[in-house]
């Protein structure tokens, strides 16, 4: 327990600490407790009398929740001064991610019976599905190098750069949403709402304040 | 500054605690948040027996003939009135058992008028006395892709509209749901019209086959699943179907309906069941039998081909879809 000033000094500037650190703790936990829920209602006959559709919407809408809430990240804290709030983002977006991809799992596997023929016709004439497969694709290198290995490979202004793609694909998942929907669209107009205002939050500071932003407030 | 070394052991214990406490406090809140969003419905709503229930004369073999046995399994009580397409209620199918649980369908009239020569307004009763409602086991077919095989009981509506003699310039019959907004609590200003209208040709209305209902497993209808009495159009895609009917107009010209009028791309007049014809956003090959794995083709007319096929002679049901 002796804990000198020394080696503190020196930890800053090494690598981050290895293990999972507790905001990414809280996010995984939290993220991957309605999995669980959907998965037991679903084994146990719960989820009503169109379980794959309600898996489906169910793990899209929650996949679209958290990247609209990893975008949010950024403005939160700028407007509220919680600088530590960062460090919940990186597992935010991957979670989001992992129910992306059981969203077109379930839609292939299940919906699709599994058939990739049948489902890749489905894709490239519907266009509702289109936008919603462009938005995971869009996805895939954001969580390939969400990693501070690859934020240091890439260097960190090309890794932000690609890391912009995050709102071209919230932006088409919202829109896929809303292509699907047959008449309430509260839910995906709710997104839209959200998603612009970080951007324009974002627009405008990087506008009045030169890029970084990390001054005043 | 010696002062600093044991709150900083404190503080980190008091911070540890502080954190399994943030976990132990939010995951309840996620389960909570999630299950609002996503609530389990597992109970069945009793329903009353439906009185002038009469045993049908016709044998199986003449019942399978005219379309009246789908002589497939039939889908269990709890999925037929736990997915609706019920927009009063709400846009959502899987909610509107638990919105419209409380539907009070007490002093129900039916108008029928138009271009009859004897125009009747029906008491439910008066409908259920005048008309015993006999079993027919339907395929139904929704415009969404997925399907169902539902015991109905209910009369044709050609004894209805024989009751009230068509004069011979009606050419359609046209429908139309309650329109109540203290009953419906969706029924707000947005896609749809209110209230809800669908309409038939007169050989499709007066067809053996299009029944008007009055229950389900030989029980009055669940209010989810149109009570007190609707219209059901085996060979058509489900929102012909029109649930809960307060007036039954006979007309010259072909009437506006509710979801030709919001998305007439999408929802044809006629809409019958054509797995050759794709609704713009999915394909209608195939459907999603509740209650089954996979998917199973769809048949054209909803596997009623042999008994409506007639009434489309010469028609391009690529145009007129």
């Amino acid at each position: 327990m002796s804990i000198t000033k020394k080696p503190a000094t020196r930890s800053r500037t090494r690598v981050k600490p290895v293990g999972i650190t507790f905001p990414e703790w809280f996010v995984v936990l939290n993220g991957c407790l309605p999995l669980l829920m959907l998965a037991y209602d679903a084994r146990f006959h719960r989820l009503g009398p169109d379980p794959t559709h309600n898996a489906l919407h169910t793990t899209g809408t929650i996949a679209v929740f958290l990247l609209v809430g990893t975008l949010a990240v950024t403005p939160i804290q700028r407007l509220s001064g919680w600088k530590g709030i960062v460090l919940y983002r990186r597992s935010l977006g991957l979670v989001a991610f992992l129910y992306a991809a059981l969203h077109i799992g379930i839609y292939v596997a299940h919906d699709q019976a599994g058939n990739f023929t049948v489902a890749w016709n489905e894709i490239v004439t519907r266009r509702y599905l289109q936008v919603g497969a462009i938005a995971f694709l869009l996805l895939v290198p954001l969580a390939l190098t969400s990693t501070p290995a690859m934020i240091k490979r890439l260097g960190f202004r090309r890794w932000k750069a690609i890391h912009r793609f995050g709102y071209f694909a919230t932006g088409l998942a919202i829109m896929h949403q809303y292509l699907q929907s047959k008449a309430d669209v509260t839910v995906p107009v709710i997104f839209a709402i959200a998603i612009s205002l970080v951007l324009a939050y974002r627009l405008i500071s990087t506008a009045c304040c030169n890029q970084s932003g990390q001054t005043t407030n | 500054m010696n002062n600093e070394v044991t709150p900083e052991r404190l503080f980190k214990n008091r911070r540890r605690w502080m954190r399994a406490a943030a976990i132990a406090v939010s995951l309840p809140v996620t389960a909570v948040a999630y299950r609002r969003f996503n609530p389990v419905v597992l109970d069945v709503l009793p329903q009353p027996p439906l009185e002038h229930f009469i045993e049908t004369q016709l044998s199986w073999n003449r019942r399978r003939e005219l379309g009246f046995e789908a002589n497939e399994g039939e889908s269990s009580m709890y999925d037929i009135t736990h997915l609706n397409n019920f927009q009063e209620f709400s846009s959502d199918p899987l909610q509107v058992v638990e919105k419209s649980k409380n539907f009070l369908t007490g002093g129900w009239t039916i108008e029928v008028g138009g271009l009859v020569e004897r125009p009747q307004t029906f008491s439910i009763d008066e409908i259920r006395a005048t008309f015993p409602a006999e079993e027919r086991v339907y395929r139904m077919r929704c415009v969404e892709a997925w399907s169902m095989v539902i015991p109905w009981a209910g009369f044709p509506l050609a004894a209805l509209l024989e009751n009230v003699r068509p004069m011979s310039q009606a050419k359609f019959v046209a429908f139309e749901t309650l329109k109540d907004r203290t009953r419906f609590p969706n029924q707000v200003p947005g896609e749809l019209q209110w209230p809800y209208r669908e309409g038939l040709r007169i050989d499709e209305a007066t067809h053996p086959l299009t029944l008007v209902a009055t229950g389900l497993y030989r029980r009055q209808l669940p209010p989810g699943n149109g009570a007190p009495i609707r219209l059901v159009v085996p060979w058509k895609y489900g929102f012909k179907s029109i649930k809960s009917i307060v007036k039954i107009e006979l007309v010259a010209e072909r009437p506006a309906t509710a979801w030709n009028q919001a998305a007439a791309h999408e929802n044809g007049f006629y809409a019958n069941v054509n797995p050759t014809v794709d609704h713009p956003r999915w394909s209608q090959a195939t459907e999603r039998r509740i209650g089954e794995l996979f998917r199973r083709e769809t048949l054209k007319f909803n596997g009623y081909e042999k008994q409506v096929e007639h009434l489309y002679k010469g028609m391009d049901l690529n145009v007129d879809y």
